[in-house]
């Protein structure tokens, strides 16, 4: 069975959704048991995935992919262009791995977030359940067309789950988020072609020339038809650059809406405050993931030399986007809103991780991915526990909670202490690695300025300035709401609320009291991702 | 050839055209049914019967027939049995006002002129297959009667007259260049190639591509719906199949020419998408966004690689639009839809919302539909042109083709948008069952075809090189 763990994976939500056809609307209980328990069978295969999952697999970036299924989906002979052939073809590597657990964790929140819902619950869990399907979908496909049609499946139902259970705007943050983001997969489309027209597949035999969509094959310069317009020694170029630095960019650009880094982030707040609950926990702590998922797996790993080139700029996009995000958050009135701006500045970090291409940085840039899903998620429930009671969130409306709703206060403080990076909590080793390998990187191939890992420090400040404020502000003092009525009102966590922090919080301390768990099989991987990088990095900038 | 000879020609290649010959007669068996008073229903039954009968009887024999005036290829096979298809669904549309005998009976004469157009290889008998389809159009057009639909009428009779005028002028050009009317005889001199390009306005005209496309909005507008239904595709896809058969007659065309064709279809695309934004009535949309797909076809006509991805284009498109316009008819009452009479019609019918939701993601080509696999086959095809030409235009209409769906995004998504998020409207609105049937057939092929386009190689064998 564990030959086919991934499909499941996959398949176990959207059967679900499917399998909510057969009630009706107003079994609303029924159809909340559904879901948690679809929710919670993949959450079992999720946690088998990652026992039985091998971290030292494999040698080098092309076969460390484990759980490989292949099942030849589309092939069709076009005339000239050859023979289209798509397959479904899944696999993780000790990054997916944690992505795919990170998703049917927070799903699972998530439905026990939404448990309090009332209004067309047949709709909104069939919705929520295949988003779910399709997030774990695109954090295992193997086929770039595969992941194109993950990518893009995910929009539909967040447009609907944006549009239809949004606060007063959600209409235009739906639209807004959906346009935003399309562009971005439309220029991936069109790379996506690209690169299927350069790439042949090496499983037939030499000089049949079969194109493949297949992500593992593209990561292989040695897969390139020679000259064809994306190979490594292309002559092709496009505005005086060449063609794979273009196509480079503009993957770049495709996920970097989607992470969002500054300045294509303003989807990202609206969508944010208009979203109810749950689902700002499924944006902010899975979707956002995708952005920079498709950066290390598609954008990096197929265009190595274009990565090593721009790194810097990237790093700098990063700093761009610490600094932007964390003064935007220091300056919001509404506690959602500063929360949405903290998560393009986290988002940052990763870029930052990333583009430094070093093991350390890049694993921390993974590892902060991992750790926002939990800190992000446990932020917007906290939003959540305060707009449930009052039906607001602006934060000079409420001070001195900490008296009334210790409990609430003591989860707010741990959570809000994890995202400024405190020692002992996983935001704190995300941040720790990123600097580590932003200060490495300057010298050796890539020169990263000194001045980026100055920078971060200064977002870092930033980040403990506006989340102490908001702690001063809203909690210490004396106790006042701006409402009479809210003080009926204002009543600790209940049994649900803390059944949905606690395994948050156990993750977030876990991770960062023994940040092993995820980085052995992390560690692994992102040695092969870097050694990949670096080797072809250097190859095509040998004359 | 003397006369027996002929005769003799005539009565060997008779039953190529049968199925031509089942309709014609037939469209007459409907005029003496209306005289004899046979309901609508009859007369609907009797036309579907018809248009089966004459899918069932395309000819698989290939060649040039009728003294070389006639090709039968792959390709005239599968719109032979695509262009009835469309035209089946758009009969078995809800029953209105404006339908009778004689509506059905022009339908089917338009679709004889258009299936002619598709095996035309002489520049006479296109001709006047053009203008048996055209003048069908003009009449269906104003069926309604009312002021709407008899300005759609005139506009579209005095832009088709001149386009026409001006295509006749161009085939005396292409005679008096080639001394011949067939395609074959077609060589490329500086006047031939005026009066090829005075000749492809009136196929232009007739697949609203710019700047030509100035009577789609106002005739979809005004005419009724499910005649909207059949001029958006079947004379379209016919005109666009004369096109592509030219094109790769007259095989490698000018740089000039392909450059032309390309900027034009920019054209289109960017006036399409952006004419789209503003409406407020739906079918007014779905004309410009027509438009902007006829700037998707056109490129395709170009080359022969793109048999392919031609092929796929037209019968997704067909399937889209048949499918959109027959979700507009069904929200019709009188008169025309617009936007704000579907508010909030998701709460009490979320399904056709669902199915609302599907067709218009496929006419934006978004994946997990149909019109993903057409876009992506097109874009591909685009790919291969531009490296193979390393033209900019082909770089130019790859980026503009891609970006514009977002565009499309936007106005596609408004009806989804007002039937789920706007408030609740009174408006109370019954469905047949077995229209929603019908509905629900057309949008889950939509989603089949994403899934498993390869089946379409099966209907239509393409020609292997």
């Amino acid at each position: 069975m564990s030959a086919h763990l991934l499909s499941l994976i996959i398949l176990i939500p959207i059967i679900g959704s499917i399998s909510l056809l057969l009630f009706k609307e107003r079994q609303t209980q029924s159809i909340k048991n559904v879901a948690l328990a679809f929710a919670i069978l993949q959450m079992i295969f999720a946690v088998w995935l990652v026992v039985v999952f091998d971290v030292n697999f494999g040698t080098q970036m092309t076969d460390a992919f484990q759980f490989i299924e292949k099942v030849n989906w589309i092939s069709m002979d076009v005339g000239t262009l050859g023979t289209f052939n798509i397959a479904y073809l899944v696999g993780v590597d000790g990054i997916s791995v944690w992505l795919v657990f990170l998703t049917s964790f927070i799903m699972l929140i998530g439905i026990i977030a939404s448990w309090k819902l009332k209004q067309q619950v047949h709709s909104y869990f069939m919705l929520y359940l295949l988003l779910s399907g399709s997030i774990v979908g695109c954090f295992v496909a193997l086929d770039f067309f595969l992941f194109y049609l993950f990518f893009e499946l995910m929009l539909l139902p967040m447009f609907f789950l944006i549009g239809l259970w949004g606060g007063p705007r959600k209409s235009y943050a739906s639209i807004k988020f959906f346009i935003y983001t399309l562009i971005g997969s439309l220029l991936i489309l069109i790379v996506m072609i690209g690169l299927y027209l350069s790439v042949k597949s090496p499983d037939f035999p030499e000089g049949q020339i079969v194109h493949t969509f297949n992500l593992i094959h593209m990561m292989n310069p040695d897969n390139f038809i020679p000259g064809s317009a994306l190979a490594m020694d292309t002559s092709w170029t496009l505005f005086g650059m060449p063609m794979r630095w273009i196509a480079f960019l503009a993957l770049l650009l495709g996920f970097a809406i989607k992470l969002p880094v500054v300045p294509f982030h303003t989807w990202l707040p609206d969508a944010h405050v208009e979203a109810s609950t749950p689902i700002s926990v499924v944006l902010a702590a899975l979707l956002l993931k995708v952005g920079g998922y498709g950066l290390y797996r598609v954008a990096f790993s197929i265009f190595p030399e274009a990565a090593v080139h721009f790194g810097t700029m990237i790093a700098i996009l990063g700093v761009i986007s610490i600094l932007y995000g964390g003064l935007n958050a220091m300056a919001q009135q509404d506690l959602k809103r500063l929360i949405a701006y903290s998560s393009v500045a986290h988002m940052g970090f990763v870029l930052v991780g990333l583009g430094s291409l070093t093991v350390e940085g890049a694993s921390g840039g993974v590892f902060q991915m991992i750790s926002h899903g939990l800190i992000s998620a446990a932020s917007f429930l906290i939003v959540g526990v305060i707009y449930d009671r009052t039906q607001d969130r602006t934060i000079e409306n409420f001070s001195g909670l900490a008296t009334k709703l210790p409990g609430y206060t003591f989860v707010v403080v741990l959570v809000f202490f994890a995202s400024l990076g405190l020692p002992g909590l996983s935001g704190f080793v995300g941040e720790l690695m990123v600097l580590m390998g932003a200060f490495q990187a300057n010298g050796g191939q890539l020169i990263l300025p000194l001045w980026i890992g100055g920078a971060v420090i200064v977002g870092i400040l930033i980040a403990s300035a506006y989340y102490l404020w908001v702690i001063q502000r809203m909690f210490f003092g004396k106790y006042w709401v701006r409402e009479e009525r809210w003080l009926v009102a204002m009543k600790d966590l209940d049994l649900r609320e803390w059944i949905l922090f606690t395994p948050l919080i156990v993750g977030i301390v876990v991770l960062g009291l023994y940040p092993k768990v995820v980085l052995d099989a992390m560690g692994h991987t992102m040695q092969l991702f870097i050694t990949h990088v670096a080797y072809y990095g250097q190859l095509a900038s040998q004359p | 050839m003397d006369l027996q000879q002929q005769l003799i020609t005539i009565q060997q290649d008779l039953g190529l055209i049968s199925s031509e010959i089942v309709l014609m007669v037939g469209a007459m068996g409907l005029l003496i049914a209306g005289l004899f008073k046979v309901p609508l229903f009859g007369i609907k039954s009797m036309a579907a019967g018809l248009l089966v009968l004459a899918m069932w009887l395309v000819p698989t024999t290939q060649g040039l027939f009728f003294d070389q005036t006639l090709l039968r290829d792959d390709q005239t096979y599968f719109l032979s049995h695509l262009l009835p298809m469309a035209t089946l669904v758009v009969v078995m549309f809800k029953f209105q006002k404006h339908q009778n005998y004689e509506f059905y009976f022009l339908m089917i004469s338009v679709l004889v002129g258009a299936m002619f157009m598709l095996g035309a290889n002489n520049f006479l008998i296109l001709y006047i297959a053009i203008e048996l389809t055209s003048y069908g159009s003009y009449l269906l057009t104003g069926f309604r009667f009312d002021r709407l639909g008899s300005e759609a009428s005139i506009k579209y009779l005095l832009f088709g007259g001149v386009s026409s005028a001006v295509m006749i002028f161009g085939i005396s050009l292409l005679y008096g260049a080639n001394l011949s009317l067939y395609f074959q005889a077609f060589h490329l001199t500086p006047m031939s190639a005026i009066g090829l390009l005075l000749f492809m306005v009136g196929l232009l005209f007739k697949t609203s591509v710019v700047p030509f496309h100035l009577w789609t909005p106002a005739t979809y507008e005004g005419a009724p719906t499910d005649a909207v239904a059949f001029l958006s595709v079947v004379p379209k896809i016919a005109g666009f199949a004369v096109l592509y058969h030219i094109l790769s007659l007259v095989g490698h065309l000018h740089p000039f020419v392909i450059d032309l064709i390309l900027i034009l279809a920019i054209g289109s695309i960017i006036l399409g998408t952006l004419g789209a934004l503003l409406q407020t009535d739906v079918k007014r949309m779905l004309s410009y966004g027509a438009i902007a797909h006829s700037g998707m076809i056109l490129p395709l006509c170009l080359f022969e690689v793109a048999l392919g991805a031609f092929k796929y284009y037209v019968i997704i498109y067909a399937i889209m639009n048949v499918t959109a316009f027959l979700f507009i008819q069904l929200h019709e009452r009188e008169g025309n839809v617009s936007f704000s009479n579907l508010a909030g019609l998701g709460a009490k019918h979320p399904f056709m919302g669902f199915l609302s939701v599907i067709w218009s993601i496929s006419l934006v080509g978004l994946p997990p539909t149909a019109g993903f696999i057409a876009k992506f086959f097109l874009f591909s095809t685009a790919w291969v042109s531009y490296l193979a030409s390393g033209s900019g235009y082909w770089m130019a209409f790859i980026v503009i083709g891609v970006l514009s769906s977002t565009v499309a995004l936007y106005f596609y998504l408004r009806l989804p948008y007002f039937y789920f998020f706007k408030p609740k409207s009174d408006l109370k609105l019954t469905f047949h069952k077995m229209h929603m049937l019908l509905l629900t057939v057309l949008t889950i092929s939509l989603i089949y075809l994403f899934l498993q386009p390869d089946i379409l190689d099966k209907f239509a064998p393409i020609l292997k090189p």
